[in-house]
């Protein structure tokens, strides 16, 4: 009864979905500002049913209601509650209404929010929001219906696969999907103001937070995954390139080129139709990336079972690209600007270098995921393109990102002499060049590690003296203590320093990454009682166990870790056993250090009572992880500030570079 | 001695000389390479070796029956004196090019390789282009442009909102 | 903007991504072709399971063969295994017109020898050693796999995955019939 309830709230929520995408366009043509505020309303009427759809879902998720088919294919009565509400996402059917549902958030909070200034706008982006909102109800309603029921129901549902059952992996998908959806908001601004030709700078500056939260969400949805595969999958990396990671790399490195390429927009106004196609392309790419975890149409660890919904997705994202770049290319000439850099040496050409470094990036990541596609469809063979490839192309890059990081900060807008060059960059280059000499002293001779140590040192002294030279110039010009002027003139400019952090972060990410360079790796068979060396570390096996641990039995192995002959840590690798599941999966042990990762697999249990396990040193994963934090404080910095208000409406191009 | 158990000691002594020369013979292909080495060399061709029943990882990382095998095979095939290259390719002439992680860097392999140097070198060199080109056309034009249509008032709220602008940052 | 070179040229490359995609629809990305079709078989010697009879490729030179691999823990192996042993029974009674063999991988002999027995497989059946030398050599990434080699020691066709009597019906006769061929 209820499901059937839920779907057809779905189905009303698709035909006001339908209204709000006509309504706005009538209201417009007809100059009726109060169709366009019944526009305004449904984007309420249409949450409030999907909403309402959703509640249904995740109730019949925790009652357990089998009837309902999805919820018998992704969830169990033994599952544990925060399992439960995350099978919601589980599977496909369940991801789209949660996309939808949030999406239908949004969608309010951009209706009513933004009317004050942009009144021009605003119907357009209530219109093409409802587009997307009409493509993913069409699919709830048809194919992808989450609310299906079966009959008989069955007594018990077939459960989550235990691969899944991780707090990590229950809190990716929603990360990423809010990001996808959070950009586009911004999409949404940029098809508007093409509609009604009104391309000045207001459609970037309204959507600053939505691309910036949009950009932290993806983030932190990329490194939960990668957390995950650590953590779970027991091949000792937290990156494989595989198709699906990539496909959610790619909007991410868009989005990070947009983030900074808006800037040179609003400063200088320059990029305008440069960052019409960014975020375009940015929008497409979030649809593709759904399209190629769900169509079954690249090879991948997420290869779910090949659904129906492929040959939708891509019919939707041809569509909306055609349309987008066709609105773009009639409007091309309003957006052309006659700005372009002063000078090479300026700061608007590090920001061109980073969006070239960046959709570089992409570029190699895009071409790696689909050429065995390509090579397939043109020339019958079969090819794998897996992380060597991906990494000697995006390494070099990821370096260079690292220095130019360091450039851009120091460097002036327009133009910087040579003298100022030299004064600015002698410190940290110096600095760079000691630390790297040092390291090589100390017996680092891997180049890269030398260059990206060095690097990090450059950009890290340039980032923390920046704000520390802004800190000292306040507290003496105001006279007032430190500690205050830290917050003083953080506050004066709160997306500057935000963004500081985040570089901060990027530079942890990039060092830590690097650790991967000297990872050591060690294939071991384990008798009882008889230490064996592992780099620093000296491993005694005390015996196996077996523990039944909710839905799973455990065959662990008891290792102690001795470092310096004290025992630091005991470490349980195990091998566990699902009565759904044919093989066992790995859990892995990790003894965590700043300096680096004790990592142990537990390969197989052989007669004799011995064990044979595979152990990683994996150096420098914390000081990965420790841009997460970064990030975060970072972003909240910067996005929780007072847009400065545009005096006047502005019309025309021509005053829109205030 | 009697010269029988001289004769019968000198033929011992070049039957064990033999045995010997044999022994190195045969033993001689994995003679120049230490354990370490060898691990070294298995570690670096199965890294290139993808598992053919995982998704996306190399032999060398996978727990997998089949990638167990071609390791133990990789191993003998290295001890036996075999080069890289060898190796690879036995593996290629088995299960297809699909199981290099990258392709080669010859004929549809070359592309892939080049490919995204070869996009960055065209994207540089197009933005450096445009750039040198407006540099033939630089800022003034745009002012002379511009004085025309703008009001007093209007220059004035833009020198106004430009400084605000230039403390900014 | 109809005018426009990049416009159409941004349509292009819309349009030609969408074929690309499109084209992976209906193709499993699993199914790799073997490179060893249309090349001579590998060579291989094995042992039979319970008589312990040796048998080697050299021996079944100018007799054509269907090389099975499976595994008793295989769950689609269960499904063709009967078809193997009809297949045996209808054309592979003379050992000098075709050969049916069997080669168990990743298995021991007792599982190997219970799955035989449970399905009733008569033919010629060994197991592969530990080290994966003829499943390596045949360049297996799954079971079950079948290779249908003719007279001359040529793979005309490999199967992947379970056979179906479709394919046994269309590769079986072109196998005996290669041997007539000069």
């Amino acid at each position: 009864m209820l499901p059937d309830l839920g779907y057809v709230l779905l189905t009303a929520a698709l035909a006001v979905s339908l209204y709000g995408v006509v309504v706005p366009h009538l209201g417009v043509v007809r100059n009726n500002w109060n169709l366009v505020r019944s526009a305004q309303f449904a984007t309420i009427v249409n949450f409030v049913l999907v909403a309402g759809a959703s509640a249904v879902l995740m109730h019949a998720f925790l009652a357990d209601d089998f009837s309902v088919r999805f919820v018998w294919e992704h969830s169990s009565s033994d599952l544990p509650l925060f399992y439960k509400i995350s099978a919601f996402w589980g599977g496909m059917e369940g991801s789209l209404l949660f996309w939808d549902f949030v999406l239908a958030a949004f969608s309010a909070v951009v209706a009513y929010g933004y009317q004050r200034n942009n009144r021009e706008v605003i119907p357009y982006v209530i219109a093409t929001l409802n587009v997307v909102h009409v493509f993913l109800l069409s699919l709830l309603v048809t194919y992808s219906n989450p609310l299906a029921t079966q009959s008989p129901v069955p007594v018990e549902g077939r459960g989550l696969n235990p691969l899944l059952q991780h707090p990590a992996m229950a809190m990716h998908p929603p990360m990423l999907y809010l990001g996808y959806i959070a950009f586009s908001v911004p999409f949404a601004f940029a098809i508007a103001s093409l509609i009604r030709g009104k391309l000045d700078n207001a459609w970037v500056v309204s959507t600053r937070r939505w691309t910036l939260a949009a950009w932290f969400a993806l983030t932190v949805g990329l490194m939960l995954g990668g957390q995950w595969a650590y953590e779970e999958l027991g091949w000792g990396g937290y990156w494989g390139w595989d198709p699906v990671e990539n496909a959610a790399l790619m909007p991410w490195l868009t989005g990070t080129a947009f983030l900074h390429s808006v800037l040179l927009q609003e400063k200088r106004n320059m990029m305008k139709v440069w960052n019409m196609v960014l975020i375009i392309v940015t929008f497409g790419l979030s649809i593709m990336g759904t399209f190629i975890v769900r169509s079954g149409v690249l090879n991948s660890v997420h290869a779910f079972a090949q659904s129906n919904v492929g040959p939708a997705f891509l019919v939707f994202l041809a569509f909306a690209m055609l349309v987008a770049f066709t609105l773009m290319f009639k409007r091309i000439r309003l957006l052309e600007s006659r700005h372009t850099a002063d000078s090479l040496v300026s700061r608007e050409s590090a920001f061109l270098l980073n969006n070239l470094l960046l959709i570089g990036i992409c570029f190699t990541v895009f071409l790696g995921t689909v050429f065995p596609l390509l090579a397939e469809a043109i020339g019958g063979t079969k090819l794998s393109i897996q992380a060597p490839f991906f990494n000697t192309i995006v390494g070099p890059l990821g370096i260079g990102l690292l220095f130019l990081i360091g450039i851009g900060t120091l460097i002036a807008w327009r133009h910087s002499t040579w003298d100022y060059l030299v004064r600015n960059f002698r410190v940290p280059v110096i600095l760079g060049l000691l630390t790297s000499g040092v390291l090589f002293a100390l017996g680092i001779h891997h180049p890269g590690a030398l260059i990206v140590f060095g690097g990090a040192v450059f950009t890290g002294y340039i980032l923390g003296s920046d704000f520390y030279k802004a800190v000292r110039a306040r507290a003496s010009q105001m006279e007032i203590g430190f500690a205050e002027a830290i917050v003083g003139t953080v506050r004066r400019n709160q997306q500057r320093w935000g963004g500081m952090l985040i570089h901060f972060g990027v530079v942890f990410l990039i060092v830590g990454v690097s650790g991967n360079w000297f990872h050591q790796e060690y294939n071991l068979t384990l008798t009882e009682n008889r230490p064996v060396t592992v780099g620093s570390y000296k491993l005694l096996f005390k015996g196996q166990r077996t523990e039944k641990k909710l839905n799973a039995t455990l065959h662990e192995a008891v290792i102690e870790v001795y470092r310096d002959g004290e025992l630091v840590d005991t470490l349980k690798p195990a091998r566990s056993f699902y009565p759904t599941q044919p093989e066992p999966l790995t859990e892995v042990a990790i003894h965590r250090t700043v300096r680096e990762d004790l990592y142990l697999v537990l390969a197989s249990e052989n007669q004799g009572g011995t064990v044979t396990i595979r152990a990683l040193i994996n150096p420098l994963v914390m000081v990965a992880w420790f841009a997460f934090p970064l990030f975060t404080l970072g972003t909240a910095i910067a996005i929780f500030y007072k847009p400065r208000r545009l005096e006047e409406p502005v019309t025309e191009d021509r005053l829109g570079y205030i | 001695m009697t010269p029988m158990s001289h004769q019968r000691r000198l033929r011992r002594l070049v039957l064990a000389v033999a045995a010997l020369l044999l022994l190195a013979v045969l033993a001689g292909p994995a003679w120049g390479l230490s354990d370490r080495e060898i691990d070294l060399r298995v570690q670096g061709i199965t890294e290139m070796l993808r598992c053919p029943t995982c998704q996306g990882i190399s032999v060398r990382d996978s727990e997998a029956s089949f990638s167990q095998q071609i390791r133990a095979k990789v191993r003998r095939m290295v001890e036996e004196g075999q080069s890289d290259d060898d190796i690879k390719a036995y593996f290629v002439s088995r299960y297809g090019e699909w199981i290099l992680r990258a392709p080669p860097a010859q004929g549809l392999g070359l592309v892939v390789w080049l490919a995204p140097l070869g996009a960055l070198v065209l994207a540089g060199g197009l933005i450096g282009w445009r750039l040198y080109r407006s540099h033939q056309n630089p800022t003034e034009r745009l002012h002379q442009e511009d004085k025309g249509s703008l009001t007093p008032d209007q220059r004035e709220r833009i020198a106004r909102d430009l400084q605000r602008f230039e403390e900014e940052d | 903007m109809l005018k426009s070179w990049k416009f159409w040229a941004v349509v292009a490359v819309i349009g030609g991504l969408t074929a690309m995609f499109a084209s992976g629809f209906g193709h499993d990305p699993k199914l790799v072709p073997s490179p060893l079709v249309h090349r001579p078989a590998p060579g291989f010697k094995v042992t039979e399971l319970n008589t312990g009879a040796p048998l080697s490729l050299e021996s079944l030179k100018g007799t054509p063969f269907v090389l099975n691999f499976f595994a008793s823990w295989c769950v689609a192996c269960r499904d063709e295994a009967r078809l193997l042993e009809s297949a045996y029974l209808r054309w592979g009674q003379d050992p000098s017109k075709l050969r049916v063999i069997g080669i168990a991988i990743q298995d021991t002999p007792e599982a190997a020898r219970a799955f035989a027995k449970r399905y009733g497989k008569t033919y010629y059946l060994a197991l592969d050693d530990a080290a994966g030398d003829v499943s390596l050599n045949y360049g297996l990434y799954g079971v079950p796999e079948t290779f249908f080699v003719d007279a001359k020691g040529i793979i005309r066709y490999k199967q992947i995955g379970a056979v179906t009597p479709e394919v046994l019906e269309e590769q079986i006769p072109k196998l005996i019939a290669s041997r007539e061929q000069p």
